[in-house]
This record gives C-alpha cells, sequence and structure tokens, in this order.
C-alpha cells in the first residue's frame, strides 16, 4: 500500500516531479504488438508529446512562457556490448542550445527555452462545416532514439538505482510536494540482477505528501493479451508479469478516482502496471503522470 | 493596500439608494507574484452594483476572462438566473476573449493549451433592488431605510450577512463542507454547459455588513463559525489593516487550516443614519479591480486605464 495523503497540486510554491526511465535495450528496435512499428520509435513519439503537453497545461496566457509546476526527468539506460557489459545510464533529453544535456532533471520554463527541434506536421480535424481538414501544427522534440549500435542489455536494477539518486534530493528540497512519480518504461527482464529490491528501496523515498510512485510498463512485441492496472497477483500467470506487479506502486484512492474520471479505468486496490502493453496502453500509462499529480485538462478551480 | 473610499457629506441629489460603504482585502496565492492574482472584483457604489469572479487557476488567459466578466455586468447587470439572456451574454464575453487573446499569433505552446481549455471563474454578483417611490407623495425612499438586494452565484463565491455582528446568512454555499474542487464556473468556451446561477433575495439594514469572499478564505471563515469557539468579531474587518490580514492569511497557510488560493475580501457596509457619507466614486462611475499591480488606477467599465 502506498503511504501518505496524494493530497498536494502541482504548484510553483510545491512543484511535481515525474521522472521517465526508458530501457535503450537493442531490443527496443523490434516492433511493437506485432506491427513493424519499433518500440523505441514509439516511446519516443510518446516521450516528446507527453513534455509538449505538460508545458502547455503549465501556460497560462503570461508573456514570460509556461509556469514551473513541474521538473521533470527522463534516464535512460543500457548497456554497453563489452564482457562483461557495463551499464550505461543517464539524462537524454536534449535542446538545440545545449542548455539541457546531462542534467537529470529540468524544469518546465527550460525545456520550454531549449528544444533539439520544433517540428511542422499535420493534424487532421473538423472545420466549421463538419468537414474534416488538415491543420499545421508545431511538434516539439527533446528526445531522439538512440543509434542501434549504442544499445545492449538491460541494466534495470542500476538505473532504478540511479534514479533514486536523482529523486532523493529533490525530496528533501520539496518536502511539501507531491511525491514524485516515476515511470519506467521496458520490454524485458533486467541483465543486471533482480530489481525488486531495487524497486522497494525507491519506493521508500518520499515527502511529506506520501511515498514516491513508481508505476512500470512492459511493451510487447507480440499480441499476447495485456494486463492494464491489475488489483491482485492472483490475476497473474506470468512470472515476469508478478515481478512487475511486486515492483509497482498502489495507485493511491486520489490518483486512482482523477485517473478514472479522465477515462482511465481502474479498480480500487489497482496497481500502476501495464503488462504486455501496446501503443495505446503505453501512452495510457506515460499520462499517469499528470493525473498523479492532479493538474485537470479543463479548468475546474483553484 | 486596500481601497479606502474617501468619506464626505453627502451632497448628490441620489438620495434615493442607501449609502455603501466598500472595502476590499486581497491576498495572492503563495508562490505567485501579486500580477498573477487571478480574483477580480468591479463596484459601483452609486448603482448599488458589485461583483466579485474567481479565476480558475487552471486555466489559461483568466485575467482576461476575469475582467471581460466583471466589466460586463457592472456596465449592465443582468439576472444571471435567466438563461435566456445569460447565454447571448456569454456568447458575446466568449467571442471577445478570443478576439482578445490574438490565437493566430499565441506559441505553440500556447495554442496548445487553448485548443484543449479555456478560461474558467466563479462568479458572484450582487445588486440593491430598485428603491420603491412612496405611493403617495411621490417623494424617493429615505436613504437609510432597509433596501432589498439580490444576488446571483455559479460556483463558490461566497456572501456572509452579517447584522449586530452577528452572522445571519451565507449564500450560496451553507456548510463547510459544501465546498468542492469542481464548482460551477463560466467557462471562456462552451465546453460544459452553462450553469444557471442561484439566486438569494435579502434586505439590506443600516449598519449591517455584506461580505464577499473567494472560496478558500470563505472556507476558513465558515470552519471558524462552524466551530463555536470564538465567535468572530465580523465588525473588524472595517478597519483591520490589509498588510495585517494578509499575515493572518498566510499564518492560516501555514497551519494548513487555509488552501493556498488568492483570496479577496470585499466588505461592503451600509451606513448608518447618523454617519457621514461615503462616496468611492463619482456618481455613475464603478471601480474594477483585476490588475492588483494598479489597484489605485481604476479604470471605468468599459474604458481602459490610462
Amino acid at each position: 500500500m502506498s503511504k501518505g495523503k496524494y493530497e498536494k497540486s502541482a504548484e510553483r510554491a510545491n512543484p511535481a516531479c515525474i521522472v521517465f526511465l526508458l530501457d535503450q535495450s537493442y531490443s527496443m528496435n523490434d516492433g511493437i504488438s506485432g506491427t513493424p512499428k519499433p518500440k523505441i520509435e514509439v516511446l519516443e513519439a510518446g516521450i516528446n508529446r507527453f513534455i509538449a503537453d505538460l508545458i502547455s497545461l503549465c501556460e497560462k496566457g503570461e508573456e514570460e512562457g509556461p509556469r514551473h509546476y513541474f521538473d521533470v526527468g527522463v534516464i535512460g539506460y543500457t548497456t554497453d556490448r563489452s564482457d562483461p557489459p557495463i551499464s550505461i545510464v543517464g539524462p537524454v533529453l536534449r535542446g538545440e542550445k545545449e542548455t539541457l544535456t546531462g542534467r537529470d532533471l529540468l524544469s518546465v520554463p527550460e525545456l520550454f527555452n531549449d528544444t533539439l527541434a520544433l517540428e511542422d506536421r499535420e493534424r487532421t480535424e473538423y472545420d466549421d462545416t463538419g468537414g474534416l481538414i488538415k491543420v499545421k501544427v508545431k511538434f516539439p522534440v527533446w528526445y531522439r532514439k538512440p543509434d542501434p549500435s549504442s544499445m545492449g542489455g538491460t541494466a534495470m536494477c542500476r538505473a532504478i538505482e540511479y534514479v533514486k539518486a536523482v529523486v532523493e534530493p529533490w525530496c528533501a528540497l520539496h518536502s511539501r510536494s507531491f511525491p514524485p512519480v516515476v515511470i519506467h518504461l521496458s520490454d524485458g527482464e533486467a541483465t543486471d540482477g533482480d530489481p525488486e529490491a531495487a524497486a522497494a528501496a525507491l519506493k521508500h523515498v518520499s515527502t511529506d505528501d506520501g511515498e514516491l510512485l513508481f508505476f512500470n510498463c512492459h511493451i510487447s512485441e507480440s499480441q499476447a493479451q495485456s494486463v492494464v492496472f491489475p488489483s491482485s497477483e492472483l490475476m497473474l500467470t506470468d512470472e515476469r508479469a508478478k515481478v512487475l506487479f511486486r515492483m509497482s506502486s498502489e495507485l493511491p484512492e486520489s490518483v486512482r478516482s482523477r485517473a478514472e474520471v479522465k477515462g482511465i479505468s481502474c479498480a480500487p486496490g489497482a496497481r500502476g502496471m501495464v503488462f504486455n502493453a501496446d501503443a495505446a496502453q503505453m501512452i495510457q500509462l506515460i499520462q499517469m503522470g499528470t493525473v498523479g499529480a492532479q493538474v485537470p485538462t479543463l479548468p475546474q478551480h483553484r | 493596500m486596500a481601497r479606502e473610499p474617501k468619506k464626505s457629506r453627502k451632497s448628490s441629489t441620489r438620495s434615493d439608494r442607501p449609502e455603501l460603504v466598500v472595502r476590499a482585502l486581497w491576498a495572492h496565492k503563495q508562490g505567485n507574484t501579486e500580477s498573477q492574482w487571478e480574483d477580480g472584483f468591479a463596484v459601483d457604489v452609486q448603482s448599488g452594483v458589485l461583483a466579485v469572479a474567481d479565476g480558475a487557476s487552471d486555466g489559461v488567459f483568466t485575467k482576461v476572462w476575469v475582467e471581460l466578466l466583471l466589466k460586463s455586468f457592472i456596465a449592465a447587470p443582468l439576472a444571471l438566473d435567466d438563461m435566456q439572456v445569460v447565454e447571448p451574454w456569454l456568447f458575446e464575453r466568449r467571442q471577445k476573449w478570443f478576439a482578445t487573446i490574438d490565437y493566430p499569433n499565441l506559441r505553440w505552446s500556447l495554442r496548445k493549451r487553448v485548443d484543449t481549455s479555456c478560461a474558467a471563474a466563479t462568479f458572484l454578483a450582487f445588486r440593491l433592488d430598485e428603491p420603491e417611490a412612496s405611493p403617495k407623495s411621490k417623494e424617493p425612499a429615505a436613504p437609510h431605510k432597509p433596501s432589498g438586494w439580490t444576488a446571483w452565484a455559479v460556483g463558490d463565491v461566497c456572501l456572509f450577512h452579517v447584522r449586530d455582528n452577528r452572522l445571519i446568512t451565507t449564500f450560496p454555499i451553507e456548510r463547510s463542507s459544501e465546498f468542492s474542487y469542481t464548482p460551477s464556473v463560466y467557462q471562456s468556451k462552451a465546453l460544459l454547459p452553462t450553469p444557471k446561477a442561484q439566486v438569494l433575495k435579502g434586505e439590506l439594514r443600516p449598519g449591517d455588513l455584506l461580505l464577499f469572499a473567494t472560496d478558500a478564505l470563505a472556507n476558513q471563515m465558515m470552519v471558524t463559525t462552524e466551530s463555536g469557539d470564538d465567535a468572530p468579531d465580523w465588525d473588524r474587518l472595517l478597519a483591520v489593516d490589509q498588510d495585517a490580514w494578509r499575515q493572518e492569511i498566510e499564518f492560516l497557510r501555514e497551519r494548513g487550516e487555509m488552501v493556498n488560493d488568492d483570496c479577496t475580501l470585499l466588505i461592503v457596509r451600509q451606513v448608518p443614519a447618523d454617519s457621514e457619507v461615503a462616496v468611492a466614486s463619482e456618481p455613475g462611475a464603478a471601480e474594477l479591480h483585476v490588475d492588483p499591480s494598479r489597484p489605485e488606477n481604476p479604470a471605468p467599465p468599459g474604458g481602459t486605464r490610462p
């Protein structure tokens, strides 16, 4: 059970923290859910879109730009190809001005001020008469998938320990904030040990508002039956899914009810995990980052 | 920082309305700057009309929306429970909001925000009823007689009616437990159905106090009255210094007894019969406050700041 009240809003006095942990092992180049689309490409688009959405959520209409409601980290991990392999873990977001490189946590204004590219894309929407039209939109980029030659093994344990070292000092500085939300996206098993112990230690990191929330997404290359936000280990037959269940935080009631409002269905007692996820389910788990930190997309109040 | 309407011996011939004194206290959300205070209020003392709006902090271009609603209501008060009137009124305000934000020239992140969201505000409006002339003498009603009033509420900005230093009514929220995270709001885009305002009518007597408080403050005031430990000294609010009041707000936030939110309190008193009369502005003019960085420089309704 995740301990805490989990009621703090993301605000400048008490910003929230979202960290993505990205598996950049070689197998991430395989297609997702029986499709030829590489998993790492879906991840790339999902992360960039998430950050763009998050920046937009922090916009108030002020000249000075988006507000600092969030600190964001995207940590990639893999190994080199030596024997024994050496873990490679570190931040992967970059901007054209090189102000982001090598930094584990970045504020929303920092991300807004330094994009790697601002691509023109087309979006289909309805016009005034109900017809479909193509509209040009800007698509900002901070994360590029790594070159396959630099993608090796799955240094998951080392990566979880790395994130713990990133969020612990953040919590010390932000004791009144909503606790960090860490979202781990991977397609495989750890090649550097048992990740359960590292996950347990990570989940003990806390702010006054509650313990860190650790969500895990296992991305599938097959079309096997997926398991989304299970509430009991008894529902699972796959041993890897059971490990993921034990690693993942239970969704606090306040987070769970907000997820339901956003159309993400999860039963009481559900864990923040998806096993054998397809692209849509992976995006859904990514969205849990902001569901946790209370930023509704439609203005309510306060 | 509170605006103190200057007192003067009444000289106007507009003696048919009760005379009102209005004070305003406000405090921005901790972590924000003063200019990011997203409440607003507008007062036309001579006409006995006022409104308070509380902009939703998760909206976009909220201050623009708050200002549009306030200016418009004060310039031409309307019955907010009459949807036949309210819908076209809001439609026009929404068009103006969209024109004001200059959508085509917004940066990508703001465009994206406006594409999926909007501004929103809770709203409490108040108007003294038209005085009834004496049927025999055709003389206007005496200025210090009781007067009827009407209040309209969308959301949870609250009105507290105090008589003889005792609370007699709160509106539209009656108990602190009724506050929620999702009050009714007027939105700058019709993403949700327009809420119908709740209405309350009352009677204002000489010496009465009317307090208009945005939600975090109203909630805390209700909790205090419900606890029954110390009956609040409402009259104290007539004189409390804004800096001292802000320190109290800060203290309550630090103790976790008040949500960290923008706070606004309008204190309206009907002048007792034997008092000097307060005139806050020239007849027909109004005070509008949506930009706390320049509270000393109010704009007339429909006008712009000099």
